[in-house]
């Protein structure tokens, strides 16, 4: 009897808890980077960057921003400025072009025109591929249509091939599921490439950006010879590595297949006695 | 006399608490307090803040060479000091048996002061005593400044973050929420 009258109360304790120890909100969040971006301290702001982090997942999810997009352009901002301080140009420039693809704003983007063409040399992209990404993701180019604008976003982060991006590209791929948005086969066959830990430099030739239809990559139709053996030996050291041998057997049918140098039959043979051993 | 000083010590266990050792007993015990924790607050910065630099914890550090670090997270110092004192004590075995075999010890008497010459195994049997005290109390004295930095940190930010929260919600920073009713037990 007594456990009755006091589960109740526990659950009321324990919403009220929760409640008190929610998240900070996203006010909060800007106020205090402003107030760390000001002072520069490199522990500080490295301090605060999971923080950061996840008050911005908080954002991504919350439709609301997508409307009122003030306060999330204003955050953003100051958290490329963030990442800039504490040297990491590739986040800087990505969290720019987060704020101008999705929460557009003109006094912000007047701010930040002389840093985002900084922030793209110092990612080592040449003049033209600065000015392609700052067009693509002006007022004036974005849809009036938030899906429209993520898939563009996503788009043009795909083909800044920096390999510290893709966690944060696949957070974004994952938002277009969450928004129940048409994911393009181009956007399918970037998320398998960095799964099986393919170099950017071989991603690069591979996505072919005009393709939306769906579909799964198919490896033997890739046109560089060399891409294509490194995407199949990739591909299979990924299924092994992840105990689905069945799917690497098949793998390594089709991998049979090509023509193969003495190195790349003796990695197969190795890989065969893997998948034989179940190791 | 004995008996008074026995019945002295235990008379201390009333109203002493324990810190390092429990050698009295505890008002409250830490595994069934069950804290708060912040949404936004992480395991890491969790368990900064709830670990303190103890004197336990300089006898730990003599025996785990970069415990400090490890206790503050600092894992890469850590492990270079764990790397140096592996280091000394390869150092100092080797230099020991080569005095050894030459019926000499590192910091052994010398029995002819005129006609002695100083060996090479001394320096480096030297050098290793030296080593292994020196990466020990760096650990220990820098090891419990990181400790402290990262936590002042830690209270810094949610310091600044939740006195905000409070002002947003039209609290004073200066009123305290008491709860409406609480609810102990004790065994």
């Amino acid at each position: 009897m007594l456990k009755f009258k006091i589960l109740p109360l526990f659950v009321v304790l324990l919403i009220t808890q929760i409640g008190a120890q929610a998240q900070f909100s996203i006010t909060t969040e800007i106020a205090y980077l402003n107030h760390i971006n000001a002072q520069n301290r490199r522990d500080l702001i490295e301090n605060n960057i999971p923080n950061a982090e996840l008050a911005w997942q908080g954002i991504l999810k919350d439709t609301f921003y997508f409307k009122q997009g003030q306060k999330a352009a204003v955050f953003l901002y100051e958290l490329s400025s963030s990442y800039d301080m504490i040297g990491r140009p590739a986040l800087a420039l990505h969290r720019l072009l987060v704020q101008r693809c999705l929460y557009s704003n003109d006094s912000i983007s007047e701010l930040s025109k002389n840093r985002f063409g900084e922030l793209c040399y110092q990612n080592e992209f040449n003049q033209s591929f600065a000015e392609y990404l700052w067009m693509k993701s002006s007022k004036e180019s974005l849809s009036s249509d938030v899906q429209q604008n993520l898939l563009l976003l996503t788009s043009l982060s795909t083909q800044m091939h920096l390999k510290e991006l893709r966690p944060y590209i696949l957070q974004l791929g994952n938002q277009m599921r969450l928004m129940d948005m048409d994911i393009p086969a181009w956007y399918n066959d970037w998320e398998y490439l960095v799964m099986i830990r393919l170099k950017e430099k071989h991603i690069k030739p591979i996505i072919n950006y005009d393709n939306v239809e769906e579909g799964e990559l198919e490896i033997a139709k890739i046109k560089s010879e060399k891409i294509k053996m490194k995407v199949f030996r990739k591909s299979i050291k990924h299924y092994i590595r992840n105990n689905s041998f069945k799917h690497a057997h098949d793998l390594v049918i089709a991998y049979q297949k090509e023509n193969q140098n003495w190195f790349e039959s003796l990695d197969l043979e190795m890989k065969k006695l893997r998948i034989w051993l179940r190791w | 006399m004995k008996l008074l000083a026995t019945l002295a010590f235990l008379l201390l266990s009333l109203f002493v608490q324990a810190q390092d050792f429990d050698v009295y007993r505890r008002v409250t015990d830490d595994k069934v307090k069950i804290p708060k924790v912040n949404q936004s607050i992480e395991l890491d910065e969790f368990q900064l803040l709830s670990r303190n630099a103890r004197m336990m914890d300089m006898a730990y550090a003599m025996i785990v060479p970069g415990y400090m670090h490890f206790k503050a997270k600092e894992h890469k110092m850590g492990y270079y000091l764990l790397g140096a004192r592996m280091a000394a004590y390869g150092g100092l075995t080797y230099s020991y048996f080569r005095l050894e075999d030459q019926g000499e010890s590192i910091f052994g008497d010398i029995k002819d002061p005129d006609n002695y010459q100083i060996k090479q195994y001394k320096y480096i049997g030297i050098a290793s005593v030296s080593i292994i005290f020196a990466t020990y109390f760096y650990d220990w004295i820098h090891g419990k400044v990181m400790l402290e930095k990262k936590q002042e940190m830690i209270r810094y930010k949610y310091g600044f973050k939740i006195q905000m929260e409070g002002e947003l919600a039209g609290q004073s920073p200066k009123v305290k929420n008491y709860p409406s009713f609480w609810i102990t037990y004790s065994f």
